[in-house]
């Protein structure tokens, strides 16, 4: 047990540390050196950018987290099963069609991944959930609701605005889109936070976990809003990031157990790690041309997938 | 008075899976303090009735009384201060330990946003640790103990509830039967020394006859008999029941069923 909590505290303080050291990289790296002149330039563009990969890739990480634990599948991830795309098909079409309610896109993101989510649940139900039933009905309401993107995109003209919706493109966010996603993600973090050892429940079987006064159901509504509201908000900043809230949560297991209440804050740096690697290899790597974060994970996180499906017994947590 | 030795009081209960009725116009009582078996054959919907009884499946007819109480218009956590389960089938994280398992008992006691531990909690803990003798075991994980030894953990964790009652759905399925008896003595130790009101399943006749004081023998969802052991367990009952022959015998006073 001692041997465990030192390799935890150990985790913690290894990621922390890269963190760091992957956050000063990214601001001395770049088209522009810092120097007096480039100053401001830098402040608004490239530390928004960095502080959008950190807030976004925890909360991704942390909807990741929560969605694994209430579908009892470590395979969970709110791009894969097209929980991200739900929500960026409602928040274009909010878009697109009533340009006056874009202040409340948060809301209609929300409202589109509670919609993928509820179709994931309900089409994957069949005497229970399986674990790979559940990626299967997933993968197919992402390709659906990424093709139906493509459709509006096209109906609409294809603008730009509507783009960034759909692919990471950070290098066009600003201060105002970090105030958002902080607000929102800060809120729904502490949420989840709040719920960890209620998460920890969700391993056992429903019926053991009923006759200990909780209802299971109710719980499962809880996680997955908070789940869903985080994907939805980080996705219409960050775009559609799939793979992260997989690897994240993947990497945290294996080394700070299963227990939520560590698992959810380092999958919280974990996450939001690997979302400013890829952010920032995806655009010094072929400078001045970028490639989106989205891809990089994809590029990466796409074997790790496939590495863990060939591994995942079916067994939760392992 | 004949009131109070009474936990459950169920009349004319009904249920049904879609129109499948399983439990049909059934009513008994279960006494205070007994360790009561509910038998019967396979689809007699002894489970159903056990999980009618710890309120998981709800769309019932007639009534469930719990010391005089509607168990529809309890709060899930006052239910499970009152009664504990132990069900058939478990999972658990593979990195869990016993104490940790065993704890989760104590949430119908507590507030689990914040998830304080008082010292009644550590005292519930320990001593339910210290019945199923897994005092030496607290700090191992529970996915690497043997089956016996996992059972003990679910009985300890539905121990430190604290209820007066202890339902059990076939305590004994996945184990050898060193264990069946090393289980079902520690259940008859906790009913004798400890008074609490046991009510479980069980398959196994003879051990249904040596480890319980009741027995409620049902089939096609209908009570067949009911009643304390010695004079409901006979020949005759279990050929009507699960229509076997059978003989009874008694070896050291004590009955046994031979098939």
């Amino acid at each position: 047990m001692e041997r465990r909590k030192k390799k935890a505290i150990g985790a913690f303080a290894v990621t922390g540390l890269l963190l760091i050291a992957t956050i000063l990289f990214s601001i001395n790296t770049g088209s522009l050196s810092i120097s007096g002149a480039n100053i401001d330039i830098i402040m608004d563009l490239r530390i928004p950018r960095i502080l959008i990969s950190i807030v976004g890739g925890a909360g991704i990480a942390v909807s990741g987290v929560l969605l694994q634990a209430v579908m009892k599948n470590p395979l969970a991830d709110p791009g894969i099963l097209g929980i991200s795309a739900g929500s960026s098909l409602s928040a274009i079409l909010i878009t697109g069609l009533v340009p006056s309610m874009y202040f409340l896109t948060p809301i209609f993101s929300f409202i589109g991944g509670v919609v993928a989510c509820f179709l994931v649940y309900t089409l994957s139900w069949k005497d229970g959930l399986s674990a790979f039933r559940i990626i299967l009905v997933g993968i197919t309401i992402n390709t659906v609701f990424v093709a139906l993107i493509d459709c509006a995109e096209s109906l609409m003209g294809g603008n730009n605005a509507l783009a960034s919706f759909t692919e990471s493109r950070l290098s066009m966010k600003g201060w105002d889109d970090f105030y958002m996603l902080l607000t929102y993600s800060v809120v729904f973090v502490v949420l989840g936070v709040l719920l960890a050892s209620r998460c920890d429940l969700l391993a056992l079987e429903d019926r053991t976990v009923g006759s200990l006064g909780i209802n299971v159901t109710a719980l499962r509504i809880k996680v997955s809003a908070v789940a869903v509201f985080l994907a939805a908000i980080c996705t219409s900043v960050l775009g559609t990031v799939s793979f992260l809230g997989l690897l994240a949560p993947y990497i945290g297991r294996m080394l700070v157990g299963s227990g939520h209440k560590t698992l959810i804050p380092y999958s919280m740096i974990a996450g939001a790690l690997l979302m400013l690697l890829a952010d920032t290899t995806g655009r010094t790597i072929a400078a001045p041309n970028e490639i989106s974060a989205a891809v990089i994970m994809a590029v990466i996180g796409g074997p790790c997938f496939i590495v863990l499906l060939r591994r995942a017994s079916g067994s939760y947590g392992r | 008075m004949a009131d109070n030795m009474n936990c459950f009081e169920i009349d004319n209960l009904s249920f049904a899976y879609g129109d499948k009725k399983v439990i049909d116009d059934f009513s008994v009582q279960i006494k205070k303090g007994r360790v009561t078996t509910i038998m019967g054959p396979n689809g007699s919907g002894k489970s159903t009735l056990l999980y009618l009884m710890t309120r998981e499946l709800k769309d019932y007819t007639g009534s469930i009384l719990l010391d005089g109480h509607d168990i529809k218009e309890m709060k899930g956590k006052s239910f499970a201060r009152k009664a504990a389960a132990v069900h058939q089938y478990n999972t658990v994280p593979w990195d869990i330990s016993v104490r940790k398992l065993v704890a989760y008992g104590r949430i119908p006691h507590k507030n689990l946003a914040l998830g304080t531990t008082t010292k009644e909690d550590e005292e519930a803990i320990e001593t339910a640790l210290e019945i199923t003798g897994l005092k030496e075991l607290e700090n191992r994980e529970v996915a690497r103990l043997s089956g016996g030894q996992q059972q003990r953990v679910w009985i300890a964790m539905a121990l430190a509830q604290e209820t007066e009652i202890l339902f059990l759905d076939e305590p004994t399925t996945y184990l050898d039967i060193r264990y069946q008896l090393d289980i079902l003595g520690l259940v008859r130790d906790l009913n004798e020394k400890r008074g609490l009101t046991v009510i479980m399943v069980l398959h196994d006749i003879n051990q249904a006859l040596r480890y319980s004081d009741e027995v409620i023998a049902m089939k096609g969802g209908k009570i067949h008999a009911s009643g304390c052991v010695a004079e409901t367990v006979s020949e005759k009952m279990i050929k009507e029941v699960y229509d076997v022959n059978c003989k009874m015998i008694e070896v050291d006073n004590m009955p046994y069923v031979i098939t």
